[in-house]
């Protein structure tokens, strides 16, 4: 069975950039998008959700805190600002890792995908970001904006902000490639539930989803420093609290941008091979 | 006393309605605009012990509705509904320990259990005593073929196997009712047949009595006597099959694809219905001339590339009992 | 009835125990993933050494005993979640109404989830590390008090579950809104509901009783008193709360099936 896609698979980045082709991931990218707004219900009840689990953190810093005190650089209402920026980042796959590019190779359906004349990394891509977008500017920021309006988290310099802007790009590469690598394994594995749950707690671990980095022990902070994941949550949750600064913004830069180099070149990899596989055994 | 009662039932639904226009979810969320829909506006018959009776009617008549209520699974807007003396909808526990139901395209049976594990789970939920619910397995086991499947998983059969499954798992409490709502959807022809003869075994031998609506006017004239036909919501016609088939089942429509196009096609014992460029549909009635004679006719003037006979379908006999109103009961 | 009950979820036992290596590969997996919450929260302790004046130990308690019974009780309840919820998309909840038992019985009985269990073996373990570096004064009242509280606070979260399901009869999918109480209660009432301002501390004692069957029960084992006044013999009529809770869920839940049979689905 010839794949119009497996060939162009390790030129993948390429096609992908193809101006015809751009215009297609874009559609792509738009319907996910809207896709992502018509369950009004779940929108506006992840909103809820997201809220209560920062207001629950906040709480407990706040229980922990005495006034005016700084515990590994952070103060208070850094803490609180941090634990509703990485609740907003859930927008963005800081929490959990997607289950659907699993789910179609599993039904079977990853086949059609494969065989369309596109690129299949580019297609993923397309609706992750699409999907994201959403759900980063209409649900992440209003999750924000409640944080804001109930605890005081804060609000960065237009040149924070900025910067925050170009890790959330660099970190959205980063977590679709480590979701799309994660969901890969289905090929192999007849059930890698295993391996997705193991996943998604090196995710919410080592990425500071679930405690910020600086509070761990200095042997667990290492290796979470070699670790892909805190360029999904932690170092874009530092520049949007004015943690980093001038140079060390520039590394964090750079550092995101190796991860996604080095993920994104695996997954093309792994995507090869999955090919590879489909087309000799059928599946 | 017959053994099901249905008296002036009416079965209403309140379809939300959405305003159209640019704010509709905004203003659907401050009032809810409702529209009546009445699935069954006013229904009554009556079923004596041991009947087999036909629940026909276009889609969207009102049938499941009606089967529905039957069973206890909707209750009624108004009206009086009974079945061996139970009111359905009020004592649906009680009620449905004495009745069996079969929906043609759901299956009651457990979905990665065996058969026979399905049958077991239902003999204690039914608290069947073991011998009798062995002697039942039995039988219907060997009048439906199930042993070849006994230990399959139910969701590995086929849709034949499933149904043959379904309908046994519905029998085995004795009930003394049996509601099925399109049994043979979508089967084979083989399949078909075997379900029939299944259905008249059982109505025959153990006087259980049968209920069944369906699409499928072949099943009907294959078992039962008497048809409730109903439209709309409403009662159209209750009374024999006989009758039904004389007076409407009689017509057939014979579609030929001529070789060119004509404007007119004239045939002995034969009515033009329309003409379309190559394709010609001419009814005729079967009691006055054979398919195969009328075919003979028309080669013998036109030539005929291709043809197929229609049966005529519920909604086109209802058509027809429309037309008439008279000629009814 | 029970009989029956056993009968039934012995088949889906059995067939989730057919893949063996795929069962225990998920239960780890979930007691690592729930046990996560608690690595957090021990790190955490180890930058702050008191949350509301109480030390990790004491809230190893209150994460233990409530982590166990989200545990049991998402293992009983399952068939209320996804499986029912299928159901109600696909319409075959008619089934359930021609079989002549009650419908409530039918959905508990449809799904129990063994996996599901890792979430409590974790939190019993946290809860017994908690013990070993507490000095618990193990009266035979306080003894008692452990099972009672668990079974309560199980009896609360599987109330909280059927209300979520009962909510499919309106809407068809469970609102998410129902994890704020299950997920988030049960983060909630991991540390001391004295933390909290009076709203939420409110809620969780009185509207829905995560926080009554887990905390007062906490401050007997430690002998603490509550800051607000809260007497910790109210510990005991933590069953009493759940049972009326549950009864509250059960009398919702004939309400979303009457709508049901009102009008169809």
């Amino acid at each position: 069975m010839e794949f119009p896609g497996s060939s162009a698979t390790g030129i993948s980045l390429l096609s992908a950039v193809r101006m015809r082709n751009l215009r297609l991931y874009y559609e792509i990218a738009l319907r996910a998008f809207r896709r992502a707004s018509i369950y009004r219900a779940a929108y506006i009840a992840g909103i809820l959700t997201n809220a209560f689990f920062a207001a629950l953190r906040c709480f407990v810093y706040l229980a922990v805190y005495r006034a005016g005190t700084i515990v590994a650089g952070f103060s208070a209402n850094d803490a609180i600002t941090y634990t509703w920026v990485t609740q907003a980042l859930i927008s963005i796959g800081a929490g959990w890792l997607p289950w659907d590019l699993m789910q179609t190779i599993r039904s079977g359906d990853v086949i059609t995908d494969l065989s369309r004349p596109w690129s299949f990394y580019g297609y993923w891509l397309s609706r992750s970001l699409g999907e994201r977008c959403f759900n980063l500017l209409l649900r992440g920021s209003v999750t924000y904006l409640l944080g804001f309006f109930f605890f005081a988290a804060r609000i960065p310099r237009l040149t924070e902000a900025l910067a925050f802007v170009v890790a959330i790009g660099l970190a959205l590469l980063v977590s679709f490639a480590y979701g799309f690598i994660v969901n890969l394994t289905a090929f192999w594995l007849i059930d890698n539930t295993g391996v997705m749950i193991i996943a998604n707690i090196l995710l919410t671990f080592f990425s500071g989803f679930l405690l910020p980095l600086a509070f761990f022990p200095p042997w667990l902070r290492q290796i979470a420093q070699l670790l892909p994941f805190q360029a999904i949550t932690s170092l874009p949750a530092e520049i949007w609290l004015g943690h980093l600064t001038g140079p060390a913004v520039w590394r964090a830069f750079a550092l995101q941008a190796g991860w996604t180099l080095a993920l994104t070149l695996l997954a093309m990899l792994m995507l090869q091979s999955a090919v590879r596989k489909v087309v000799i055994q059928g599946g | 006393m017959a053994l099901i009662e249905v008296e002036h039932l009416r079965k209403t639904f309140l379809l939300a309605v959405r305003p159209p226009g640019r704010f509709a979810a905004l203003r659907s969320l401050l009032s809810r605009q409702t529209r009546p829909v009445h699935a069954v506006s006013d229904v009554s018959f009556t079923v004596a012990a041991g009947e087999l009776v036909g629940y026909i009617g276009p889609n969207g008549a009102g049938k499941s509705t009606t089967m529905k209520m039957l069973t206890g699974i909707l209750h009624p807007t108004s009206g009086r509904i009974e079945v061996a003396g139970r009111v359905p909808y009020r004592e649906r526990v009680e009620h449905v320990r004495r009745i069996g139901v079969v929906f043609g395209q759901r299956s009651q049976l457990w979905w990665d259990l065996p058969t026979i594990e399905s049958f077991t789970l239902l003999r204690h939920i039914y608290r069947m005593p073991v011998a009798r619910w062995q002697a039942n397995l039995h039988s219907f086991s060997a009048l439906l073929d199930l042993e070849p499947f006994l230990n399959t998983p139910v969701r590995q059969l086929s849709l034949g196997q499933r149904m043959r499954a379904d309908l046994a798992a519905a029998l085995l409490h004795d009930p003394t009712i049996l509601f099925l709502d399109e049994p043979t959807i979508g089967l084979d022809v083989v399949a078909r047949e075997r379900i029939r003869e299944f259905l008249e075994h059982i109505n025959r031998e153990n006087g259980v009595t049968i209920m069944l609506t369906t699409h499928d006017l072949a099943d009907i004239e294959r078992l039962c006597q008497r048809v409730v036909l109903i439209d709309h919501g409403g009662v159209v016609y209750d009374g024999q099959i006989a009758t039904l088939r004389t007076r409407f089942g009689r017509w057939r429509t014979l579609v030929v694809d001529l070789n060119q196009s004509v404007d007119h096609v004239e045939v002995p014992n034969a009515e033009l219905l329309r003409v379309e460029g190559t394709r010609v549909a001419l009814r005729f009635d079967r009691d006055h001339t054979t398919a195969a004679d009328l075919i003979a006719a028309v080669a013998a003037r036109y030539p005929i590339r291709d043809l197929t006979v229609e049966e005529p379908a519920i909604e086109s006999i209802i058509r027809d009992i429309y037309e008439q109103p008279n000629t009814l009961q | 009835m029970l009989a029956l009950y056993l009968r039934l979820i012995g088949a889906r036992i059995r067939s989730q125990m057919q893949y063996k290596l795929s069962f225990w590969l998920e239960l780890i997996g979930f007691a690592l993933s729930t046990g996560l919450e608690f690595v957090a929260l021990a790190l955490l302790f180890g930058k702050f050494p008191v949350v509301g004046g109480w030390h990790l130990a004491e809230v190893g308690v209150l994460y233990g005993l409530s982590s166990t019974s989200f545990g049991l009780a998402e293992m009983v309840s399952r068939g209320f979640d996804a499986p029912f919820e299928l159901m109600m998309q696909r319409g075959s909840f008619d089934g359930v109404l021609t079989r002549p038992l009650n419908s409530f019985f039918q959905i508990m009985a449809s799904e129990f989830q063994l996996r599901r269990f890792g979430r409590s073996i974790q939190g019993a373990l946290v809860f017994l590390y908690a013990c070993r570096h507490l000095t618990i004064n193990w009266t035979l009242a306080r003894m008692i008090l452990v099972p009672l509280t668990l079974l309560s606070g199980m009896t609360v979260y599987m109330a909280l579950i059927v209300i979520g399901a009962t909510m499919c009869f309106w809407t068809i999918k469970t609102p998410e809104v129902i994890n704020i109480f299950t997920f988030g209660g049960d983060a909630l009432v991991s540390y001391p509901l004295s933390i909290y301002n009076g709203l939420i501390r409110n809620l969780f004692l009185w509207v829905v009783p995560v926080g009554f069957v887990n905390y007062p029960a906490a401050l007997l084992l430690l002998q603490r008193t509550d800051p607000h006044g809260l007497p910790a013999g109210v510990a005991w009529a933590a069953p009493l709360v759940a049972a009326t809770f549950f009864a509250v869920a059960c009398l919702f839940w004939r309400v979303g099936v009457s709508k049901y049979t009102s009008t169809g689905s």
